[in-house]
């Protein structure tokens, strides 16, 4: 009984102890999950990823200091591990857009039929577009306020020639991975 | 809490792309067509894309696959050989 007790003692003064030298948890008061109501989730889910894309940002800037800290047989290790995460945040920026995708294109779902029904044996006049054009780019038009309004700011600007990458998910390369291919 | 615009710029890239595939996709199913009719093709996917950069940010960086992906299908109906079709695929 008496070993027993002490060891609960001791429990109890580990778990103080924990409870000194951690933090309390932080509770994330204030964020609507849900928004914004069309697409529910879309913003936190956005946000979450892009934070992680400027921790990956810290890290590579700090990467190469680290790497000189270290013996050269550790060094590489710690490259190959920002590589490893560069490329799981990444592929979780993909994973995050690609599933929203539906949400913000609904009328996408209608093209193929759209474009198969059509008659494309030249009976009309070679300058007009097809009829479902105009309602795709009226779908992409309120799609496209409906992401402006939950952007709250102007859109980035510098429009794209054309299509890069593959694969379909972005090819940009985050901080962490440009420089352990640096330092690589 | 707000959209960041690299969010934005990301899911109006993917979100782009994925009209793109579905016009192929649509284009795939086409059984009968002329020369004036693949011209009027890529009038239709020209429209699509002009409509997705009318209404939200298209970046470089951020566009798995633009007008350009529709055009290189597109074209491959004007192939008559098997010669030519090979590379192409």
């Amino acid at each position: 009984m008496a070993a027993s007790g002490a060891a609960g003692q001791d429990r109890a003064g580990g778990a103080a102890a924990v409870r000194a030298i951690l933090p309390s948890l932080v509770e994330v008061q204030g964020v609507d999950l849900m928004q914004p109501p069309q697409a529910p989730g879309l913003v936190p889910r956005c946000v979450a990823v892009e934070s992680l894309d400027f921790v990956l940002e810290v890290l590579g800037s700090a990467l190469a200091l680290v790497r000189g800290a270290l013996p050269p047989a550790r060094a590489d290790a710690v490259s190959d591990y920002a590589t490893e995460v560069t490329t799981a945040v990444l592929e979780l920026q993909g994973l995050v857009y690609h599933s929203f995708v539906p949400v913000v294109t609904p009328i996408a779902g209608e093209l193929p039929g759209s474009v198969a029904a059509v008659k494309w044996q030249g009976v009309r006049e070679i300058s007009r577009t097809s009829a479902y054009t105009g309602n795709i780019a009226k779908s992409l038009g309120q799609q496209g306020i409906l992401l402006r309004a939950a952007a709250h700011g102007p859109a980035p600007e510098a429009p794209a020639g054309g299509g890069a990458g593959s694969a379909g998910t972005p090819t940009r390369r985050s901080g962490a991975a440009s420089a352990a291919a640096e330092a690589a | 809490m707000a959209l960041p615009a690299k969010s934005w710029a990301g899911l109006w890239g993917c979100a782009t792309a994925h009209f793109m595939d579905r016009f192929v996709e649509g284009v795939s199913r086409v059984k009968q067509c002329t020369v004036e009719g693949r011209g009027l093709m890529a009038l239709d996917a020209s429209q699509v894309f002009a409509a997705a950069r009318r209404s939200g940010p298209l970046l470089a960086g951020c566009l798995p696959r633009g007008k350009e992906h529709v055009d290189l299908y597109i074209q491959a109906f004007y192939f008559s050989t098997p010669a030519d079709v090979l590379p192409w695929v």
